[in-house]
C-alpha cells in the first residue's frame, strides 16, 4: 500500500463498516496472540541487570541505590509502590519528572556521580527495575495542583494534529481505534502506560515509554520529540494518566 | 525480505521496458530453486521416508504479530520409554533463507517430546515440524503462517 | 553493559519425584543471521547461537542444533522428568565460539 492509499484510507474511516469485524479477520487474533505471552520476556534479563545497577557503588563518596532505598539506615526510603505516582511534581526541581529524569537526578545531586544518558541502556534497566518494584500497584499519577499545567500540555500535544501526514496521535489511538491499518488493530491508549518499560519484538530491545513515543511519532512522520523535554515530559504524564487505577506490570512484551 | 524487494524491482524494471518475458522466467528460476531447497531439508530430515501425519501438534499462530517474533511449539504423542520415543524434532520454514529453524535431539530423560520457541519467518510460509521416532518412522505436521510488514512499523 | 550471553531458566514449582516439568530458557544474544545487512547495505556477519546441550546432573539429556532463524534473545522450552534431585543446567554455543552457560536446581 502506498501513502496515498494509506492517507485516502484514513480520511475515508468514517466511511468504513464495522470495525470490529475487519480487525477479527485480518489481523491476529486474541488467542495467538495469548502465545506470544507464554514464555520468558528477554526484558527480565535487563532489570535484573536493572537490580545490579541499583547496587552499585558510584560517586565520590561510594553511593548506591540501594544504601538509601533499600538499606537499614534510618532514613532509607524503599521504593516500592514509589513509581506508580511517576511522572510527578518535584518541589525542588519545581518541575514534573519522568521517573527516568528523576533516578537520574538522584544519581546526580544525591549520589554526586555522572547521570545516565537518557538512551542509555543502564537508564532503560535501572527505570525498568524501580518501575517493577511497584508491580501490582495501581498507577497513581497527580494530574491537578502543579501537574495540572504539565498534564493540559501533555493532552495538548497528544491531540496537536503535525508533521507530513498531519496526524495527531489521537487520530490513531482514539479517532481510529478499532480499525485495522495493514493487518495491525489499532489500538487504544487505554491503560498502556502500565506496561512499560517493554520489550518490542521488532527491534529486540527494550524501551522506555518515551523512546516508543519517539519511535511511533517517527512512523507517523512526525518530527519526534526530545526524551527529557517538557513536551515529552507532559506527554508521558498525559499518556500515564490515561492508566489511572490499573495495576503496574513490568516489563511489557509487545510488538 | 531482500530478495522480495529485488524481484518486485526487477519486474517494474522490466515492465517499464516491455521486457516482460525476461521477468516470469527468473520467477519460475528462483521458485524452483526454493522448493529444491526445502525438498533437501526435508530429505535430510526423513531420509527419504515419507512423513506420516498425526502423532505431531503443531502450534502456531494463524497470523503472526510481526514476522521477528513468531511463538511454534511442537508436541509429539509417545511415551518416551527406552523402547518407543521421539528422537528428534526438527522444525523448518519453506520461505526462509535458510529453511532450517532448529533441530532437538531428545531421550526418555525428557519425559515428553516438547519443543517451543520463538522464531523468525521473513514471509508468509509453512512452517512445518518433523518427528524421527526410536523405530526410524517419521511424522509431520504443517501449518501456514501470514506475515506482513505490519502497521505503521 | 554487554547482555549478550546472559540467560535465565525458570522452572514451575510444586512439583514432585517423577512429574514431566516445563523447563524454560532464555539467553540474550544478537542473533544476527548473515543475511542482513547494516544502514550502508554492507552485510551484516552472522553471530548467533549455533547449538544448545542441556545437562541433568552428570547427563546430557537433550541437544540442539539452532539456526539464525531463531529469534533475537533466543527462548527455548523443554521438557525434562524431574526423577531426581539435580542441577539442570543448559549450554549455549554461537558462531564466535562462545560458550554461556546458566543452571537451575531440580529438587524432588
Amino acid at each position: 500500500m502506498t501513502m496515498k492509499t494509506i492517507f485516502a484510507a484514513l480520511l475515508a474511516a468514517p466511511l468504513l463498516a464495522a470495525p470490529a469485524q475487519a480487525a477479527e479477520t485480518q489481523s491476529i487474533s486474541d488467542a495467538d496472540l495469548a502465545l506470544y505471552r507464554e514464555g520468558i520476556n528477554p526484558a527480565e534479563v535487563l532489570r535484573n541487570t536493572g537490580g545490579d545497577l541499583f547496587s552499585k557503588k558510584m560517586g565520590p563518596e561510594n553511593l548506591s541505590c540501594a544504601d538509601c532505598h533499600e538499606g537499614t539506615k534510618p532514613k532509607a526510603t524503599a521504593l516500592q509502590g514509589a513509581a506508580a505516582a511517576y511522572p510527578k511534581y518535584n518541589k525542588t526541581a519545581d518541575r514534573v519528572m519522568s521517573l527516568q529524569l528523576q533516578i537520574n537526578n538522584c544519581v546526580e545531586k544525591g549520589i554526586k556521580a555522572e547521570p545516565y544518558k537518557l538512551n542509555s541502556p543502564e537508564i532503560t534497566a535501572l527505570t525498568l527495575y524501580v518501575k517493577s518494584l511497584s508491580n501490582g500497584a495501581p498507577v497513581q499519577v497527580a494530574t491537578n495542583g502543579p501537574a495540572k499545567e504539565w498534564h493540559e500540555v501533555g493532552r495538548q500535544v497528544y491531540e496537536q494534529r503535525r508533521g507530513q501526514r498531519n496526524l495527531a496521535c489521537k487520530t490513531c489511538h482514539d479517532d481510529l481505534a478499532g480499525h485495522t491499518l495493514r493487518m495491525q488493530k489499532l489500538a487504544a491508549i487505554g491503560a498502556g502506560a502500565s506496561h512499560w518499560p517493554a520489550y518490542r519484538m521488532v527491534n529486540g530491545d527494550t524501551f522506555l515509554i518515551e523512546q516508543r513515543f519517539k519511535q511511533c511519532m517517527s512512523n507517523a512522520r512526525m518530527a519526534p520529540l526530545k526524551e527529557g523535554s517538557d513536551p515529552m515530559v507532559a506527554l508521558e504524564l498525559y499518556v500515564t494518566s490515561l492508566a489511572n487505577g490499573v495495576k503496574i506490570e513490568t516489563p511489557g512484551f509487545v510488538r | 525480505m531482500e530478495r522480495n524487494m529485488n524481484r518486485r524491482e526487477l519486474l517494474i524494471a522490466a515492465a517499464a521496458l516491455g521486457a516482460v518475458a525476461a521477468a516470469p522466467g527468473s520467477l519460475r528460476f528462483a521458485r524452483a530453486a526454493e522448493a529444491d531447497k526445502v525438498a533437501e531439508a526435508i530429505a535430510a530430515i526423513t531420509g527419504g521416508k515419507t512423513a506420516q501425519p498425526g502423532r505431531v501438534t503443531l502450534t502456531a499462530p494463524a497470523i503472526a504479530e510481526n514476522g521477528a517474533v513468531v511463538p511454534v511449539s511442537v508436541e509429539v504423542a509417545s511415551p518416551m520409554t527406552q523402547g518407543e520415543h521421539v528422537k528428534s524434532i526438527t522444525i523448518i520454514a519453506d520461505k526462509n533463507p535458510q529453511p532450517r529453524v532448529i533441530s532437538v535431539n531428545l531421550t526418555p530423560d525428557n519425559g515428553a517430546a516438547y519443543l517451543s520457541v520463538r522464531m523468525r519467518l521473513g514471509e508468509t510460509s509453512p512452517v512445518r515440524a518433523f518427528a524421527v521416532m526410536s523405530d526410524g518412522s517419521v511424522y509431520a505436521a504443517e501449518k501456514s503462517v501470514k506475515v506482513t510488514i505490519g502497521g505503521c512499523g | 553493559m554487554a547482555e549478550t550471553g546472559k540467560a535465565l531458566i525458570k522452572l514451575p514449582g510444586g512439583y514432585k519425584k517423577d512429574d514431566v516439568i516445563q523447563a524454560q530458557t532464555i539467553c540474550i544474544h544478537p542473533q544476527d543471521t548473515g543475511f542482513g545487512k547494516d544502514k550502508e547495505g554492507k552485510p551484516i556477519p552472522a553471530f548467533h547461537v549455533t547449538s544448545v546441550e542441556v545437562w541433568y546432573g552428570e547427563k546430557k539429556i537433550s541437544d540442539m542444533e539452532v539456526h539464525g532463524a531463531i529469534s533475537k534473545d533466543p527462548y527455548i522450552s523443554f521438557k525434562v522428568r524431574a526423577s531426581h534431585s539435580a542441577p539442570l543446567k543448559v549450554v549455549w554455543k554461537d558462531t564466535k565460539g562462545n560458550v554461556y552457560e546458566q543452571s537451575a536446581e531440580i529438587k524432588v
